[in-house]
């Protein structure tokens, strides 16, 4: 099968733009710089530079076929040297399709396929008709699946979950892009004489400088004036990551297929993928510390498919971040929706033992310490620093800063499941199944051993990136994590044992 | 290290060979030597412009300082390290200042290299590198062991992983 004709004449245009305009680019920095050529010479190459981009697109678009069947997606592609990829479609973790604005309008979307391991997406098909990309969507999956019923394209199937007003406000106003901060990075500079001005105006009110002069910054008007820059950097950019949320999430449904969880999301760009029920490594409970005030929760479920990328998307097609199962529902909704998935029971946490309380406190301490130290040392020698004694505000906050951390750290240990939480900000609870752990760790380092503490660390082929950590139990008694490893040990072990025998698995029950 | 699964007495469990003490310790030594130099050329061509004098034992004191942290560091390293086939897995501990021990079960190793580094060449060594699905850590390396050693170790954590299970361990 080819890609859409559609996508022959992007290609195209992307390659012919791309290699006139570097054409262009070289030939007229050779005549001006190095007086090779001239620039009538530039404009004669750059067509036949473009022309070239165009051929060489075309020939792409010619030489790239894809094929499924025979529980295989195989793909050939290159013009110079060519590749051969089969991919086996029990293997395979995620199928997504994506639809820019124009896209949507045309009709078409992109298909990515995701299997584990691996540093990249390993199969991209950009792009091609809507149609075809569900057709493909449904054929990989019906390959993935253990068990071979027919797939049927019957009526569509009610959604589980579907995102409310609220919810989906709540959850742009309490989730963090990255992207927004290097938005607010990228333009800072441009209007810097405009941010400088805004920033001098909101913090004149409070007493802040009346210029950005050094002289003018060495006072207590320095000092608001860091806050209030401060407060306006997080503000604009919490707004910032709000749109792009809002915009990105618009229309989450999340749908029941088969063992499939399907979702789709977006208003201008569409995204749907899929998670395969049987493949889940493990489940991330979220609660940012706002939402959890108001008894909402996310849920994301982390299988073993997505590369390392993180937010950030490496390559073509943006984007290879895991996406949540469920952005944001009420308490009681994700945690009916997360047991449907796996059925994992009431968790009870265990705390860390009341010393390790006083590790944070002494740890904070020492943070609000060294900074006032360090103020004071910038003062000694740059001469007059009135406000060094500033970061000694937070002491008050150091114990109440330690009993948070401590209060929210815990571990659980099921029938059938290991949690971990931890985090004030972001509470994230990992509920990870005894049959998908990896490699288990008793961590101590030199603090730890003093106090004859330990964490836990349970590795899992879950997709990584920035939010997915592997779960562990912090400062925890080192007898007891010893004991905890030794009984994840036996736990895989028995159910791996038991696995082999053909309709005992737990998971296909 | 009494509860039941983890039978591991730091006594019976397998020591690195003594020779990458040697590895570690030209380490150490290199890096002190890289400080040297690089606080020579420092002083030679930037400090003097800036006016700023280190005295004559300044540098050669922090190079000395780095070589024999480092030393100590490999010694205390070399100490620590130790190896075991438990029944279900490959079980370490090592660190200096973070202690760790983990358990590679053998139904999630991947696939077993072994692996000989320059350093490791000349003075006769090898490693051992255990490759699991795992997404932090994914790759767990045993070093400074007998060649024939590494290669032993590498056939038995293959064997161990055949036999415990055929599937795909994801």
């Amino acid at each position: 099968m080819k890609l859409h004709p559609l996508a022959a004449v992007r290609e195209a245009g992307r390659r012919a733009l791309l290699v006139g305009s570097s054409v262009l680019f070289f030939t007229t920095m050779a005549a001006t710089t190095l007086h090779v050529g001239d620039v009538g010479l530039a404009l004669l190459l750059t067509p036949v530079g473009a022309l070239l981009g165009a051929v060489y697109g075309a020939a792409y678009h010619l030489r790239f076929s894809y094929e499924l069947d025979g529980g295989t997606l195989a793909i050939q592609s290159g013009v110079l040297s060519r590749t051969d990829r089969a991919i086996p479609l029990q293997r395979v973790q995620n199928v997504d399709l994506r639809q820019s604005l124009l896209q949507r309008l045309l009709g078409l979307a992109v298909v990515r396929v995701e299997t584990a391991g691996g540093g990249q997406t390993e199969a991209v098909l950009d792009f091609v008709s809507r149609g075809e990309a569900e057709r493909l969507q449904r054929g990989i999956r019906s390959g993935t699946r253990t068990t071979t019923e027919p797939d049927e394209a019957g009526p569509a199937p009610s959604p589980l979950f579907e995102l409310g007003d609220v919810e989906l406000g709540l959850y742009a106003l309490t989730s963090f892009r990255p992207r927004s901060v290097l938005v607010l990075l990228l333009a800072a500079p441009v209007g810097l004489g405009a941010a400088g001005n805004v920033l001098l105006q909101a913090a004149a009110p409070l007493g802040g400088p009346s210029s950005l002069a050094p002289s003018a910054l060495a006072s207590v008007a320095g000092v608001v004036l860091a806050f209030v820059g401060a407060l306006l950097a997080v503000l604009t950019s919490i707004a910032l990551s709000s749109l792009y949320t809002l915009v990105g999430y618009y229309g989450f449904a999340l749908t029941r297929v088969e063992d499939d969880l399907v979702y789709e999301r977006g208003l201008v760009r569409r995204y749907s993928g899929s998670i395969p029920l049987s493949k889940v490594q493990m489940l991330t409970v979220s609660e940012h510390v706002l939402a959890r005030r108001l008894g909402y929760a996310g849920l994301r479920v982390e299988t073993a498919g997505y590369s390392r990328g993180g937010d950030g998307g490496r390559g073509r097609g943006g984007s290879s971040r895991p996406d949540s199962a469920v952005p944001l529902a009420t308490r009681e909704r994700a945690s009916s929706l997360a047991r449907s998935i796996e059925p994992f029971g009431p968790l009870e946490f265990e705390r860390p033992p009341k010393r390790a309380r006083r590790r944070y406190a002494a740890r904070y301490l020492a943070v609000v310490l060294l900074l006032t130290a360090l103020l004071y040392g910038v003062g000694v020698l740059v001469g007059d620093l009135a406000y060094w004694p500033a970061p000694l505000l937070f002491l008050p906050f150091v114990p109440v800063a330690a009993h948070e951390k401590w209060v929210n750290r815990g571990y659980h240990v099921g029938p059938e499941h290991v949690a971990v939480r931890d985090g004030f900000w972001r509470r994230t609870t990992r509920i990870v199944p005894y049959d998908r752990l990896q490699t288990v760790d008793v961590r101590r380092t030199v603090f730890q051993r003093r106090l004859d503490l330990a964490s836990l660390v349970v590795d899992t082929a879950s997709s990584g990136s920035l939010v997915g950590a592997p779960a562990v139990a912090h400062d925890v008694e080192t007898g007891t994590v010893r004991g905890l490893q030794g009984h994840l040990r036996e736990r895989l072990s028995v159910l791996r044992a038991s696995r082999f025998v053909p309709g005992s698995s737990p998971r296909n029950a | 290290m009494t509860e039941a699964g983890t039978p591991s007495t730091a006594g019976s469990m397998e020591a690195l060979h003594p020779r990458s003490r040697l590895v570690w310790s030209v380490v150490a030594v290199l890096t002190g030597a890289v400080v040297l130099v690089v606080g020579w050329l420092l002083e030679r061509f930037a400090l003097g412009r800036l006016s700023v004098d280190l005295g004559p034992v300044a540098v050669p004191a922090l190079a000395a300082l780095v070589a024999v942290l480092g030393l100590v560091h490999a010694l205390v390293r070399y100490r620590v390290w130790r190896f075991e086939l438990q029944a279900d897995a490959l079980y370490l501990e090592r660190g200096v200042f973070t202690r760790v021990e983990t358990a590679v079960p053998y139904v999630r190793v991947q696939h077993v290299d072994t692996h000989r580094g320059p350093i490791e060449r000349l003075v006769g060594l090898s490693s051992v590198v255990v490759y699991t699905a795992g997404e932090r850590g994914a790759d767990v390396t045993i070093p400074g062991l007998a060649p024939e050693r590494a290669r032993r170790l590498r056939d038995r954590l293959r064997d161990l992983a055949v036999a415990a299970e055929p599937g795909d361990a994801v």
